[in-house]
């Protein structure tokens, strides 16, 4: 009888659904649970080179994943790295599928209303990036032209922010998309790390764009992300972060793949 | 690092292409499973398994492929379940080829003229010993060519995934951009290699459909 | 773990959400138009063309044909201002959709043109109609129903193909709804409202298609769902 055929078959199926248990129960997020779970996951944000980078088996690799592989040797536990992005990354910490982020989370209070921010790992002077040839040395020169951010970032918040008659803003998935968008010039200018975008301007030899340092959007710092409840981890990760700073690590790490130590001196805590 | 798009890359962008050939045979296989219950609960099932099948395939059907796969991958760990991307993709794109390969086997199926299944009633078979030799080979042979050409969707449609970051060839692309940005060069790649992968596919396609139209008796 | 469905924000977007509405629809009817005109060329020339151009559009639909909707999307937007094209998003979106319709349309309306017997057509100037009529009424109306179920699933195929132009950031609906994520954080809530919001709009096309039938053939005429676009009518082999 085919009605049993398709009956079995279901039952099959519904045990194999069952059987498919989660590989992690990465909701547990007090040190001592991620120590007794022997392993820390982390996510980390991608596209935003030189801080983060991809080795030939597209697996992440970084600043930050430098940064995910160090704490996870203090914590004596494996290290397993979630790539998120823009998008992403907000998710994939409430929903328990990371322990935490280490993924360059402006602490702003809105954030903070959702997640509970670290002091900061790292400090990035927000610039835009045009064509030499562009006039650029305030605010009011935005004026009708595209720019381009990446989605949900301080970036975006900021340049959306601002009164300009005829600013468009065009949001993209992470930051190297947004600045390749002004290369192939789909857009006029885009709000970038300014590290970043030297680094590509110099590596890719395009002569014809600059930073416009006239125009400082921000210099703002870089924080990992917890949920609310996870207080204990919060105070580990700063622990961490301080003594990352005070021991010269966080500066070897920045200078390793940026080239030059954390911009801005000493980090602020709060 | 900014590098410049060279030999080097290559390794990055065949690891992609190898996750690309894992997802759609995987895809296939579960899918063709799946695909081929749901054909056969549609044509010979009771009525409200007809409806319940249909009233799926229409749903899926009318869905974007990238809405099913941000559903999958953001409902997933909510409900507690924590795959990995490739997990969330394979698990959506099978949902999708499901939908699709059931309405064309089902197709296939009622292709089949009545007079075959009057005739293995008057030979007292059972249904099961029906549909295995007399319906479902008839079937298959009428389905191969639109299968095979449905198996050039799938190879394509994972590259929608690159979208929640599972790393097969669009996303090496995308990876490879960001390091190089040299989206012209990386994306004519990428496009090439897809090209070797599916073209083969599609001519195997038409002849499949040919031979059909050629050689179809009765 | 109880994780709470937290609707309301998500649905205070809901005029964001009508824009995304609008901005998809208009896409999709820009790049069927252009790309069923597109297609109709195409056809033409691969049947009745000279040599090189039948070459020259066989080598345009099996590029297409072979790779995905994507990787056009990202060589369109990322490579054509390197050959000295500037133009928006949405522009490029158009293009690329409606130059991948073409390429499959062009095969939909092949098979269909393929499909009316020669006998068709000179029994038609037998019965003294002139060249146009026979062309109206022998060929184009009749291949057009053969083929309308596979064509107008493959119009529904575009239709939900444009939620790809989000990542070049082309205006639509999904793009909307990143906007909707990135400011509430709630992913989950936006797309479970996106789903059902696509899949009105694709019924609403398929409905209207259906009337268009109704008018074209005078009759009811199947339209497809979207596996029918995989299966075409008999090829005749070419000429």
């Amino acid at each position: 009888m085919i009605g049993s055929l398709i009956r079995r078959s279901l039952a099959v199926a519904c045990l194999g659904v069952l059987a498919l248990q989660p590989l992690s129960a990465a909701k547990a997020a007090s040190t001592a649970e991620i120590v007794k779970k022997g392993t820390v996951t982390i996510g980390v944000l991608t596209g935003m080179p030189p801080y983060t980078a991809v080795d030939s088996s597209g697996n992440p690799d970084g600043f930050l994943v430098d940064l995910a592989r160090d704490a996870a040797k203090d914590m004596n536990v494996k290290l397993e790295v979630v790539p998120v992005n823009n998008s992403s990354r907000a998710a994939a910490l409430q929903s328990g599928r990371v322990d935490f982020l280490i993924a360059q989370m402006t602490a702003t209070p809105q954030r903070a209303l959702t997640f509970t921010m670290t002091n900061p790992y790292g400090a990035y002077e927000m610039r835009f990036v045009a064509a030499k040839s562009t006039k650029l040395t305030s605010v009011d020169d935005l004026a009708n032209l595209r720019v381009s951010v990446p989605t949900g970032s301080t970036q975006d918040v900021a340049v959306s922010g601002l009164k300009v008659p005829g600013l468009q803003v065009v949001r993209f998935d992470d930051d190297a998309t947004a600045l390749q968008a002004l290369i192939s010039g789909q857009v006029d200018a885009s709000a970038q790390v300014a590290t970043v975008a030297n680094d590509v301007i110099a590596k890719q030899k395009l002569d014809q764009f600059e930073v416009k340092a006239d125009v400082p959007i921000f210099t703002l710092y870089w924080s990992m992300a917890v949920r609310p409840d996870d207080t204990e981890l919060h105070q580990w990760l700063n622990n961490f972060i301080y003594y990352e700073e005070v021991s010269g690590r966080l500066d070897e790490l920045h200078k390793k793949w940026t080239g030059v130590p954390i911009p801005g001196g000493k980090l602020p805590a709060f | 690092m900014i590098q410049s798009f060279g030999l080097w890359s290559i390794p990055l962008l065949l690891h992609g292409l190898m996750w690309t050939v894992l997802l759609s045979l995987t895809t296939f296989v579960a899918g063709g499973l799946f695909g081929l219950l749901f054909a056969l609960g549609r044509s010979i099932g009771p009525r409200w398994l007809k409806l319940l099948i249909a009233g799926y395939i229409q749903l899926v059907q009318a869905t974007p492929l990238l809405i099913l796969l941000f559903l999958s991958f953001y409902a997933l760990p909510f409900m507690g379940w924590y795959f990995p991307p490739l997990a969330a993709a394979a698990i959506s794109l099978t949902a999708y080829s499901t939908a699709f390969l059931a309405d064309i086997w089902r197709g296939c199926i009622e292709a089949i003229p009545r007079t075959q299944w009057e005739a293995a009633d008057a030979l007292a078979l059972s249904t099961t010993q029906k549909l295995r030799y007399v319906i479902l080979p008839q079937a298959f042979r009428i389905a191969r060519g639109p299968t095979v050409g449905f198996m050039v969707q799938i190879v394509k449609n994972t590259s929608v995934t690159a979208l929640i970051g599972f790393v097969e060839l669009t996303r090496a692309g995308q990876l490879l951009n960001s390091m190089t940005f040299q989206p012209f060069d990386v994306f004519l790649t990428v496009a090439a290699l897809y090209f070797v992968v599916c073209y083969p596919l599609s001519l195997w396609s038409e002849k499949l459909k040919e031979r059909r139209s050629a050689g179809s008796a009765h | 773990m109880a994780y709470d469905l937290n609707f309301g924000p998500v649905l205070a977007h809901a005029p964001d959400f009508a824009a995304g509405v609008r901005d998809t629809v208009v896409l999709s009817a820009q790049s069927i138009v252009l790309g069923l005109a597109v297609g109709l060329v195409v056809s033409i020339i691969r049947t009745s063309g000279p040599r090189w151009s039948r070459t020259l559009c066989a080598i345009y639909v099996e590029a297409i044909r072979n790779t995905p909707l994507l990787v056009q999307l990202f060589l369109f937007f990322f490579g054509l201002p390197y050959i000295g094209f500037r133009l928006q998003a949405n522009t490029v979106a158009v293009i690329a959709v409606a130059l991948n319709l073409g390429a499959y349309a062009g095969e939909i309306f092949r098979a269909g043109l393929l499909a009316i017997p020669k006998t068709q057509v000179e029994a038609g100037l037998a019965l003294g109609l002139s060249r146009l009529q026979v062309l109206r009424y022998v060929v184009i109306v009749p291949a057009l129903r053969i083929i309308y179920p596979a064509l107008t699933g493959q119009l529904t195929l575009t239709l939900l193909g444009t939620s790809l132009v989000s990542s070049i950031s082309a205006n639509d609906l999904t793009l909307a709804g990143s906007k909707v994520v990135s400011q509430t954080f709630l992913s989950l809530e936006t797309f479970i409202v996106l789903a059902p919001i696509y899949i009105v709009v694709t019924f609403v096309f398929r409905f209207l298609y259906w009337l268009a039938g109704l008018w074209l053939f005078r009759r009811r005429v199947p339209t497809g769902d979207a596996a029918a676009s995989l299966s075409l009518p008999r090829e005749v082999s070419e000429p």
